[in-house]
């Protein structure tokens, strides 16, 4: 049966977990789903263009939110408890719905443009001449200044997400396209309450947690991120592999992932798709975390944690920077974490001056991940990177870095 | 110029739409089989899946955008499935058998693909919708450079045969197979393939950053037209990659149409071995690759083949 997942904070698991069931298949646009799965929490913000989602996957549809947590934003909608295993309610939901005993979901609307149409001009459209105006309150292209060649192109005005299925939820890009090349970018982030990381990272700022559990959830998260990249190359088969070794990483199974970072490595297509592209060196560069290592540079807050000291801990490195480099960074510190967690045995981390997270180092105290004076956030980084870049190599970039929005929205 | 070979033309316009039909399922039973292996699980239910997904697809309800061009868009399918048929027409399907053998078989071979850009183009354009145009323009900018590729390749495949007959081509091969003549010849034929049709690293047209681009809007009928149309595709260029490189009809024991059968089988999972294993390439890469790499080692298999045939 074909899903299409609106993801919402906290729900960004829920995909993953059901890419792996054959019964379900996840598909990438709601135009080609028969049911729509809200998956966490969706923030108020993103409600309206949750029912435009709704209005987009075509009759028969059935809905249900899994997870969502408080008043559901899609009325008639199923729910399923976070806990729960969504994929038999789906199934009778499709049942119902193709035996005709449940009725299509109807529209949510608002079925009128939310803007009127500004019928003034030669042409109605509400610009002067042919051009200009905002016909319905959405901008005419119009011709602007190259970033390649100087050629005047119109330059179109698109938004999208928040639930493009690559993009990292409560996040919308609002961009400026010629052609495929992005002119400008601006990264709009919805109001989010946590992080999107493993609670035991969390938990680990503060409390003793068993080590080798903190480093199987490091290992789930850097696989996923991975899996993430593949599914934007159209490599869902290998993706469904990464994250299966995600569902079944244990202590000591580093050895897999590394026989499938050494087959990844020789399938050269990933290297022609991914090198040279994003290239982060410089001041454009975050302080911590993989993606910094992935470039050289940047310290990881295991090497000054006596727990990780006594197992004898020493971090990768890679160094030139780009998307390549931070899949192979990634996917090398999964096989490590996995190995760490098998030399843990039952050892437990106490809370430190420092917390390594998945995305860069964490202090008990600050809300975002260290970022010192004059280095900008990773979602600052992608503003400032995209305008030049054709369309699909901002999607690898972005996708490679592994963005979490509610970095900004806590730092607020 | 249509030879007497040609079939009658109740029987040849029965004869396309079975085999574009016939080949568009087994392209989806292959793509999920060789998918299913490709991610190490068992390949159980290919058969069936592709029926129950067409049966959905029928029950849905036609849906719309705002202000799309509702002509084109449904002409896009129709378009890009009737280039499929007139590229099958001159593709042997039995010994000496094919719907229109005519003399100058690669020339409308080529035709018919050349337009395709054009269907896949109006395919984008026509729901009004980001996007699914920015997959038609992609697709746009690298049709050029797999579509030389092609006409190269299949002027090689002709200069032993002297004739631009597909029949004549199998012909030339009774005794050695292009696929060993001219090594080159079906690596590239199975770029070209990928590229027409818009699979694995140059699907630029549909691809998962574009949430599926041309095809993001559609759905029910519309959707599947497109997708069978694009089976239809695989199937035609498997089939003449089977007649060019891998000698057609010609093999011991079997019937000229099994072995055609087979072969073009052969291609087809090679085509979808790839879709499945190498990750979508930059556009401007690709382009940059099929020209760089792609176009001279085309004319290099044609100086090979112009040489020999002068010796």
């Amino acid at each position: 049966m074909p899903v299409f997942c609106a993801v919402g904070e906290a729900g960004r698991e829920g995909p993953r977990t059901l890419r792996l069931d054959r019964r379900v298949r996840l598909v990438r646009s709601p135009r080609h789903a028969s049911l729509l799965l809200a998956i966490g929490r969706i923030p108020a913000e993103h409600h309206d263009a949750l029912r435009l989602v709704h209005d987009q996957v075509c009759p028969p549809r059935a809905t249900a939110v899994w997870g969502g947590g408080g008043a559901p934003p899609l009325p008639g909608a199923v729910e399923i408890e976070a806990g729960d295993d969504p994929v038999p309610i789906l199934e009778r939901l499709h049942d119902e719905l193709l035996d005709g005993h449940r009725p299509s979901a109807p529209v949510l609307g608002p079925r009128d443009n939310p803007v009127a149409w500004q019928g003034v001009g030669p042409h109605g459209q509400g610009g002067a001449g042919m051009m200009g105006g905002a016909p319905y309150g959405r901008p005419m292209a119009m011709t602007g200044p190259d970033e390649r060649d100087g050629l005047q192109l119109d330059r179109v005005p698109v938004t999208l997400g928040p639930f493009l299925p690559w993009l990292p939820p409560g996040m919308r890009l609002v961009l400026e396209l010629q052609g495929d090349v992005l002119q400008s970018l601006e990264v709009d982030v919805a109001t989010l309450r946590h992080r999107d990381e493993p609670a035991i990272f969390g938990r680990a700022l503060t409390r003793d947690v068993p080590l080798a559990d903190l480093e199987i959830a490091r290992a789930r998260h850097h696989l996923a991120a991975t899996a993430e990249l593949l599914l934007v190359l159209g490599l869902d088969a290998v993706a469904e592999r990464v994250l299966r070794l995600a569902r079944d990483a244990r202590p000591g199974s580093g050895g897999a992932v590394r026989s499938l970072a050494r087959a990844l490595k020789r399938n050269r297509s990933l290297a022609l798709s991914t090198r040279g592209i994003g290239a982060l060196s410089g001041d454009r560069l975050p302080r911590s975390g993989p993606a910094a290592r992935a470039a050289g540079r940047g310290r990881d807050a295991r090497s000054d944690d006596p727990a990780y000291q006594e197992i004898g801990f020493e971090p990768v490195v890679f160094s030139s920077g780009d998307a390549e480099a931070r899949w192979l960074q990634r996917l090398a510190e999964a096989a490590q974490a996995l190995d760490l967690a098998e030399r843990a045995g039952s050892r437990q981390r106490a809370p430190g001056p420092a917390l390594e997270g998945p995305r860069g180092a964490r202090t008990a105290e600050a809300q975002g991940t260290l970022t010192p004076d004059g280095q900008a956030d990773e979602l600052g980084l992608l503003e400032e990177l995209a305008p030049g870049l054709s369309f699909e190599a901002f999607v690898i970039l972005l996708v490679s870095l592994d963005l979490d929005p509610a970095e900004r929205s806590l730092r607020g | 110029m249509v030879e007497a070979s040609a079939l009658p033309p109740l029987l040849a316009a029965a004869l396309a739409p079975a085999v574009l039909i016939v080949g568009a399922y087994t392209a989806a039973v292959a793509s999920r089989a060789v998918e299913a292996l490709a991610a190490r699980r068992s390949p159980a239910g290919a058969l069936l899946q592709p029926l129950r997904s067409a049966a959905l697809l029928l029950r849905r309800e036609p849906n719309t955008t705002e202000r799309p061009d509702a002509v084109l868009w449904a002409v896009a399918p129709a378009a890009y499935a009737a280039l499929a048929a007139a590229a099958l027409a001159v593709v042997p399907l039995a010994e000496g058998v094919a719907i229109a053998d005519v003399r100058t078989g690669i020339v409308l071979f080529g035709a018919a693909e050349a337009l395709v850009m054009v269907a896949v183009f109006l395919h984008g354009w026509a729901p009004n919708s980001h996007l699914a145009l920015l997959g038609g323009y992609r697709f746009v900018a690298l049709a050029l450079s797999y579509e030389l590729l092609s006409m190269f390749v299949l002027i090689a495949a002709a200069l032993p045969a002297e004739s631009l007959r597909v029949s004549a081509i199998v012909e030339s091969q009774a005794g050695l197979w292009n696929v060993v003549r001219q090594p080159l010849g079906l690596p590239l034929w199975l770029i070209v393939t990928l590229g027409v049709t818009f699979l694995g690293p140059v699907n630029v047209a549909d691809g998962a950053d574009l949430a599926s681009g041309t095809s993001v809007e559609s759905s029910g009928r519309q959707r599947l037209a497109w997708e069978a149309a694009r089976g239809g595709m695989l199937t035609v260029f498997s089939l003449m990659g089977a007649a060019v490189f891998l000698g057609g009809w010609h093999g011991p024991l079997l019937p000229g149409w099994a072995w055609i059968v087979v072969k073009g089988l052969v291609v087809m999972l090679l085509v979808l071995w790839l879709r499945h294993h190498v990750g979508r390439v930059p556009t401007e890469r690709a382009v940059g690759l099929l020209w760089k790499v792609g176009l001279p080692l085309a004319f290099l298999g044609l100086l090979q083949a112009g040489i020999v045939a002068l010796a």
